[in-house]
């Protein structure tokens, strides 16, 4: 891989971690709406803003690193207590969170300067951010505010950064020797005489050299300071305040503007804490970050010394947390503050960069955090897919074995299918994640909507540890988002009605998952004004959806909300229970083989709730044979099975239980070969609430199996939604019952109308 | 033993070179004492390098065991070195009341 290659898919990870990690800080900040004191709320949405920060800074995303680094010192102000995070202030930071996320989004595409838009944004923003920053704005980072000092103690005057200085800028790096203290030298003292050359611009105390206390001699010097120092005087002059201590410590004086070697010499002179000093030099604009990383690069293919990780010194700058430095609005450059000891995890982004990356940033990362790595999804399913075959040959062998009547064999089979099924279940748990990632979304949309609205909901999520496919819960975002935003809109009544109706001034939203017999199921419960049946059927008959005398069960008119057409724009406002595009949403829902159902009671509430299966890869089927073919209907499909009546031998209908029950024969449909037996089965399927007939010749029994995709040939065939391969090896195609049953009904309406 | 909260512990005269290996057992033997220890700087006429490390020693620590440590009352020679290494922010909180401010990174 070439640098530029592992720089693109460092930046890929960086992009996922990002949205990962401003998620947390959302979480987070509406924790600490909730309640403003939550130590833990503060300090995760302080790391995730460190963390976006530092990684953005090691792929030199300036605008990105700029903006979060106010949003961080505000955030560090919270937790030092210096602000308290107040309703108005989780206000402001909650779009500002957004913003880095527009701006994140920005670099995705490819853009990697902000537009001219973000900027308006950015700076209306910062605006309103400065208020909180007020007091911590100090001249200088390292000043003493003035009223905490004792008056007879004057601290020395720091003056603050005039945008014009006179004298020329040096980058100090000073290790002094371990014996220096015991000789006398206090190297703090050399310190001070700096500060009569010329103006220290800034200072960083190193602690990184500093052993584990049993290891630390105290009459040893161990810290370290990096200093940016502007003077008249030369490198020369500078030099010779060290002659003293020359010998055995390591003093550098590089002049601003010196070869990027130099600057790299002495990153990696830090061995493995360069990084903090490549954070320090970057951050006071002693070198752009990645002229630094070329120069570290070269320097260590070059001489193929033991150096930091090229990438990781770049990444330096997320060592930045101060919240009181320079005036940030007008120098949002971070300052490193090495001398921080504040146990701020390391920033997990920065590692991918480095050589042997997705193990050890797994290791870094799962020490800290629950035990997780990010796989490829490609490669789990190919996984489950070889999983699946394995299933079917060891069908397969065992067909054969017990055609061989060898007892040892058998038994030696019956352990291996035992453990071929642990195996395929364990492939297919791979995939589950917990619902809760999607939930917890939700709270920001139900805060903002509400808003909005004016409205005042709680949002109580239940059950967010159920785990479901992962491609389901990527697909079920949308459909909930619709439910969650209708019932926010049309659902809960406004607080002057509630107050009217006795009912507690603030909503409440439910959201629940569990598990139930192999579906996951998903409430969106709201206490709002339900639906009422009357207006919906009124609704239903003004737009021909049903006719003006017919009889339908209340079920039957809720389910009326989900048609196509049901909604439109005119019955949003006027219709008290739900209505844009529910029937988009049924769609998406039946689309991943699930189904909805809506529960409601007038002036009491609505519950909607969507029951889908538990994975995509897999489905219980019902297996039956039509000729020498195969077919596999969806046993979440099929309502019973009964025998072809003989009176309807001829006919395409049938009486069911008083009821006309219309229905396809699969082998006129599909052109089968071959004779009718002379007794046929019927496969009643239901879909929608149509139940429709599938007239086949053999009931086969379930049979659970693992759904393949058909190929691009076959990809316009109607009918059929996928093929499985049996245990005898053969090819049983998945019958695809929505198609057949908008078929049937198609075919009848059809002969109806040419009657 | 953790005895929780103790009294503040105030160092007096120097905070140097020549004292720091007597003061690194003492502190740290008071860190292994409680689950908060305050230490007051108002007596220190002098600190070093030596007695600075030993000060930023002590925070890591306590940060590692998951206990607080706070410096309260800082003399002028202390806050005159933590002004010349930048540290006030990190080291010190400082209140205007003598009372110590919840101390950022040492505790929780």
């Amino acid at each position: 891989m070439t640098f530029e290659d592992e720089m693109a898919s460092a930046l890929g990870n960086f992009i996922l971690e990002a949205a990962e990690l401003l998620a947390e800080m959302e979480t987070g900040l509406l924790a600490l709406e909730e309640d403003a004191a939550d130590e833990e709320s503060i300090n995760s949405v302080f790391r995730a803003a460190h963390t976006v920060k530092g990684s953005a800074g090691l792929f030199g995303l300036d605008p990105v690193v700029r903006f979060t680094h106010v949003v961080e010192s505000v955030l560090d102000r919270m937790r030092s207590e210096e602000v308290s995070a107040s309703a108005g202030l989780i206000g402001v930071l909650l779009p500002c969170k957004d913003h880095i996320g527009d701006l994140i989004a920005g670099v995705a595409a490819g853009v990697s300067q902000e537009t001219a838009e973000q900027a308006a944004i950015g700076a209306a923003l910062l605006a309103r951010l400065t208020p909180y920053l007020s007091d911590a704005v100090v001249a200088d980072p390292g000043a003493v505010p003035v009223s905490t000092a004792p008056a007879d103690f004057a601290v020395p005057a720091a003056p603050a950064v005039p945008a014009e200085e006179a004298g020329q800028l040096f980058h100090l790096s000073l290790r002094f020797g371990a014996e220096s203290l015991r000789n006398g030298m206090d190297p703090l003292s050399f310190v001070r005489y700096l500060s009569t050359m010329g103006e220290v611009v800034a200072l960083t105390t190193l602690t990184e050299l500093l052993p584990e206390a049993e290891d630390l001699d105290a009459e040893q010097c161990y810290l370290a300071f990096q200093i940016t120092l502007r003077t008249e005087d030369n490198a020369e002059n500078i030099a010779g305040v060290f002659d003293f201590v020359r010998e055995d410590s390591d003093i550098r004086v590089l002049p601003r503007g010196s070869d990027p070697s130099d600057y790299a010499d002495l990153v990696t002179s830090f061995g493995p804490h360069g990084r903090a000093v490549a954070g320090i030099l970057v951050a006071e604009g002693a070198i752009p970050a990645a002229d630094l990383r070329t120069a570290i690069q070269q320097l260590a293919q070059g001489s193929d010394a033991p150096g930091p990780d090229p990438q990781r010194a770049g990444a330096g700058v997320d060592d930045s947390a101060a919240a009181g430095s320079q005036p940030v609005l007008d120098d949002p450059i971070p300052r490193p503050r090495s001398a921080d000891t504040e146990a701020v995890p390391e920033s997990p982004a920065t590692s991918p960069v480095a050589g042997p990356t997705p193990a050890r940033r797994a290791g870094d990362r799962g020490a800290a955090e629950n035990q997780t790595i990010r796989v490829d999804a490609g490669r789990l399913d190919r996984l489950i897919d070889a999983v699946g075959e394995l299933v079917i040959a060891g069908a397969g062998a065992e067909l054969r074995a017990s055609l061989s009547r060898d007892e040892g064999l058998q038994t030696a089979l019956g352990e291996v299918m035992r453990l071929v099924e642990e195996v395929r279940d364990g492939a297919l748990q791979l995939r589950m994640v917990p619902i809760g990632t999607t939930f917890s979304r939700f709270q920001r949309i139900v805060r903002d909507v509400s808003a909005t609205l004016g409205k005042d909901v709680t949002l109580t999520v239940s059950g967010g540890d159920t785990e479901v496919d992962k491609a389901l819960v990527e697909q079920i975002g949308d459909p909930l988002t619709h439910l969650v935003r209708n019932a926010l809109d049309h659902g809960i009544e406004s607080a002057e009605i509630r107050a009217a109706q006795g009912k507690p001034a603030r909503g409440s939203l439910r959201l629940n998952a569990f598990h139930d017999s192999g579906s996951i199921v998903i409430e969106v419960q709201d206490d709002g004004g339900g639906i009422d049946p009357d207006r919906v059927l009124a609704k239903a008959i003004e737009r021909g959806l049903v006719e003006p005398n017919a009889v339908l069960t209340e079920k039957d008119i809720y389910g009326l909300i989900f048609e196509p057409g049901f909604s439109t724009a005119a019955t949003v406002s006027n219709l008290s229970g739900r209505g844009v595009g529910m029937d988009v949403v049924k769609r998406n829902v039946t689309a991943l083989r699930g189904t909805i159902d809506v529960e409601s009671r007038p002036g009491q509430g609505t519950t909607l709730r969507i029951r889908l299966p538990l994975t995509l890869a897999i489905i219980d089927g019902f297996l039956v044979g039509v000729g020498g073919a195969t077919f596999v209907v969806p046993l979440d499909r099929v309502v019973e099975c009964v025998e072809l009546p003989a009176e309807s031998r001829n006919r395409d209908y049938m009486g069911l239980r008083g009821e006309v029950l219309s229905f396809v024969r699969l082998r006129s449909l599909f052109a089968l070969p071959g004779e009718r037996p002379r007794r046929e089965n019927v496969v009643v399927v239901e879909y929608a609430g149509t139940k429709t007939g599938l007239v086949v010749d053999a009931l086969k029994g379930e049979f659970q199996t693992v759904i393949k995709p058909l190929g691009a040939l076959f990809e316009n065939v109607q009918g059929i939604g996928g093929s499985t391969i049996l245990g005898n090896g053969d090819v049983a195609l998945i019958v695809d019952v929505p198609t057949l049953v908008r078929h049937a009904e198609e075919w009848q309406r059809s002969r109806l109308a040419s009657v | 033993v953790s005895t929780g909260v103790l009294d503040p512990i105030r160092l007096e005269g120097d905070l140097t070179v020549q004292v720091a290996a007597e003061y690194k057992i003492l502190l740290l033997n008071a860190l292994a004492d409680g689950d908060e220890i305050t230490l007051d700087l108002s007596g220190i006429n002098e600190l070093d390098t030596a007695g600075l490390q030993l000060l930023l020693l002590l925070k890591r620590e306590a940060g590692q065991l998951g206990r607080t440590v706070r410096f309260t009352e800082p003399s002028p020679a202390v806050l005159e070195v933590l002004a010349l290494a930048r540290l006030d922010l990190a080291l010190v909180p400082i209140s205007t009341s003598g009372e110590p401010l919840t101390d950022q990174a040492g505790g929780s």
